[in-house]
């Protein structure tokens, strides 16, 4: 009788949590609200503003109207501006020489805080906490940079610190949850550390079947992409990520 | 008599350094990446195409809103797939968009890189998808040369269309013309 009820119960909940994140099964429906980027994004959406870099600057377009973007403010930040992530009020521009951090209290106009900077490389950067999470990478082996993943304390935005380096394989796009740090890492795939101490990565597992290029991490599914294509994971167990699906390149011969 | 010996160590150790970049056997070919022009015609740069779900053949960058998942193929356009189960991803469609490599959404609105085009897509309806807003000369556009530096690459023929990208490609037997 109990274990009846107890699974007529279970099977409501079931349902209930099914119907409220009900997608219907053919077309992704959109919701409110912005997406999320990967580590090398150009673009990305904050707080009802789109951010782009183009060449040598940072635009801002207000999305007031979402179908009619509006340009309120326009940036110089430097040549060779790359990448850009939104977090907690502020943008975090990874350029070939550096980092800046730009204050995003005005949403409509970025004023810049501080600039950390580094060898001349290419460097994505995704923040957790009071921690920037950069990779720095030599396009070609004949400049004189080095490949390694830099761990900044951002605690003052005014002056953000290094506290951790390492020598890493050509890394690339990064992503960052709850302590756990994906770094795609070129042929030899994904690396995933613990950095709940941001002072002591350690180093969790590699992954090494798929090039990696990029990552974003969402609570259902870890995504790379790179040259092999685009490979999920099950996040559930960072130490032993389960793989659940690939779409691969498929080169038209 | 110290400077000269000076001057010799230090040329030695610059040469060390040269061929240490060059690698043995490329005396002749420094540059090691070759990239190729991936052309649009002219009349067609501009223009944005729904088409059937494809195969991934140059991915770049990767976008989630909720559950559609969304890659670049590098300067060609978007692969919009239904995400619902990551276990089975399901393609929807392709959304050509020439020169396109950037991607944001705001609800159900999708910003983009159109050559030297912001574009706002309406997604609301995926069977019916529509451009909204169009803002000229937001970007520079291509260049006819790679935006990488230090490679080789096929000499850019205008008579072949507008440069929309790049691709990388392999070393011609006969060596390159351009470079950067």
């Amino acid at each position: 009788m109990f274990k009846k009820s107890f699974y007529t119960l279970l099977a409501a909940a079931l349902l209930l949590n099914l119907s409220s994140c009900e997608d219907s099964a053919a077309t992704a429906e959109v919701g409110i609200g912005a997406g999320i980027g990967g580590s090398m994004a150009q673009f990305t959406v904050y707080n009802g503003q789109l951010y782009l870099l183009q060449a040598d600057k940072l635009h801002t377009y207000d999305l007031q109207d979402p179908a009619t973007p509006a340009k309120s403010n326009s940036l110089t930040v430097g040549q060779d501006a790359e990448t850009v992530f939104p977090y907690a009020g502020k943008l975090y521009i990874g350029t070939q020489s550096g980092m800046h951090i730009l204050s995003l209290q005005n949403p409509r106009q970025p004023q810049y805080l501080s600039t950390y900077q580094h060898i001349t490389s290419c460097d994505p950067v995704v923040v957790e906490g009071n921690y920037a999470y950069l990779t720095l990478r030599t396009e070609s082996e004949c400049r004189w940079g080095v490949d390694q993943l830099e761990i900044l304390d951002i605690s003052n935005p005014q002056n953000p610190q290094l506290i951790y380096q390492r020598v890493m394989h050509n890394p690339k796009g990064l992503a960052v949850n709850n302590g756990i740090l994906y770094v795609s890492n070129g042929d030899r795939g994904l690396l995933v550390l613990d950095v709940s101490n941001p002072y002591n990565p350690v180093e969790l597992k590699e992954y090494p079947d798929f090039n990696g290029w990029d990552v974003i991490y969402t609570w259902r599914s870890l995504m790379m992409v790179g040259s092999d294509g685009l490979v999920q994971y099950d996040p559930a167990d960072p130490a032993n990520l389960r793989q659940v699906s690939v779409i691969p390149v498929q080169p038209t011969l | 008599m110290n400077r000269p010996t000076n001057f010799l160590l230090a040329l030695l150790l610059v040469g060390t350094f040269l061929t240490g970049c060059m690698g043995p056997d490329e005396d002749e070919q420094p540059f090691r990446e070759y990239y190729r022009p991936v052309y649009a015609a002219e009349q067609l740069a501009y223009r944005i195409q729904v088409q059937p779900a494809r195969t991934l053949q140059n991915p770049g960058r990767i976008y989630v809103k909720d559950h559609l998942l969304i890659i670049n193929e590098r300067f060609k356009g978007f692969h919009l797939i239904d995400n619902s189960d990551p276990a089975n991803p399901q393609p929807l469609l392709f959304l050509e968009v020439p020169g396109a490599g950037n991607m944001a959404m705001q609800g159900s609105f999708m910003y983009v890189d159109n050559m030297t085009d912001l574009l706002t897509l309406d997604l609301s309806n995926l069977q019916d998808i529509r451009e909204v807003n169009r803002q000229k000369g937001v970007f520079d556009g291509r260049q006819n040369y790679p935006p990488m530096r230090n490679v080789a690459f096929e000499c850019v023929d205008p008579k072949r269309g507008v440069v929309v990208g790049w691709e990388k490609a392999d070393m011609p037997g006969k060596g390159y013309e351009c470079f950067r």
